[in-house]
């Protein structure tokens, strides 16, 4: 079974995953917004997604989650799909808020990058909008703010999710 | 040496459980028999710290056996021996310092 899907928050996505597995259907596979399923018992599985330091790394990677039973389901760029096994109990990825703020700090810095990108495109079209208009530059204007402004987002989101981590290790008593 | 303040407790209980040469999965169950199952180093968090201090030099690969398909091992290196030492002069400053609530309120 193949389902389409767009996700920008890692979180919800992961979510998602997760409510799937649970109504019998596994992940098995990503391509651009194209997600795998094929049918398993409900709750079979843990999921997780992760951010790589380096896309170059997942070989590394993956030989290390596999000794520690972490089952890695496939890599898009620097993004990969995990999950565990149910029986082994709970799965949490980063066990402390230190390493869980570096990994969304990670993130923030993989949409910045993609935010300055996009950002300098836009004002591109923009000007060429403005000096030679044309119906194709102004819907691939739109089109690309769209994509900026949805960046935008993400990194704000995130920023709030790494705030909200402080504010409980500072605040915790 | 770069230390920045203190440890986190998870990269100082990883430090101590390579005091002997350990595998991802033996540091987990380690740790975990250490603490009485308090702490629970997620996959993530151990990927991330292994690499940190690979990097810093603090602790090195043991061995690596591709023949057999051996589990990586790690193990503490002198640098890292160092950290650790500095790091529990540090925890037991903190300890000694609590006696002067224990002291107050055996005063009192």
């Amino acid at each position: 079974m193949k389902k389409v899907r767009f996700f920008y928050d890692k979180d919800k996505e992961r979510e998602w995953l997760q409510e799937m597995c649970d109504s019998g259907y596994q992940f098995t596979g990503f391509f651009l917004m194209f997600y795998s399923f094929k049918p398993c018992e409900p709750g079979e599985f843990y999921y997780e997604i992760d951010l790589l330091d380096d896309y170059k790394d997942y070989k590394k990677y993956k030989e290390f989650m596999t000794d520690l039973n972490v089952d890695v389901i496939c890599r898009w760029y620097r993004w990969v799909f995990i999950r565990k096994s149910s029986k082994d109990g709970r799965f949490d990825l980063y066990s402390d808020k230190e390493s869980l703020i570096s990994h969304y700090e990670e993130i923030k810095k993989f949409f910045k990058f993609a935010f300055i990108f996009e950002l300098v495109i836009a004002i591109f079209e923009l000007t060429l909008t403005l000096i030679h208009y044309t119906i194709t530059s102004l819907v691939s204007t739109i089109a690309i703010s769209m994509i900026t402004f949805f960046l935008y987002r993400i990194i704000k989101r995130t920023n709030q999710k790494i705030e909200s981590l402080n504010v409980e290790v500072n605040e915790s008593f | 040496m770069n230390i920045k303040g203190p440890l986190t407790e998870s990269n100082y209980y990883i430090l101590l459980s390579l005091r002997n040469p350990n595998h991802g999965y033996g540091i987990i169950q380690e740790v975990e028999k250490i603490t009485k199952e308090r702490v629970k180093l997620g996959p993530g968090t151990l990927y991330g710290a292994i690499n940190s201090m690979l990097k810093k030099n603090w602790i090195k690969l043991y061995s690596e056996d591709k023949s057999s398909r051996k589990k990586k091992e790690y193990v503490i290196t002198k640098i890292g021996i160092q950290v650790l030492e500095f790091e529990i002069i540090r925890l037991k400053e903190l300890i000694k310092n609590a006696k002067l609530l224990e002291d107050k309120y055996e005063k009192s």
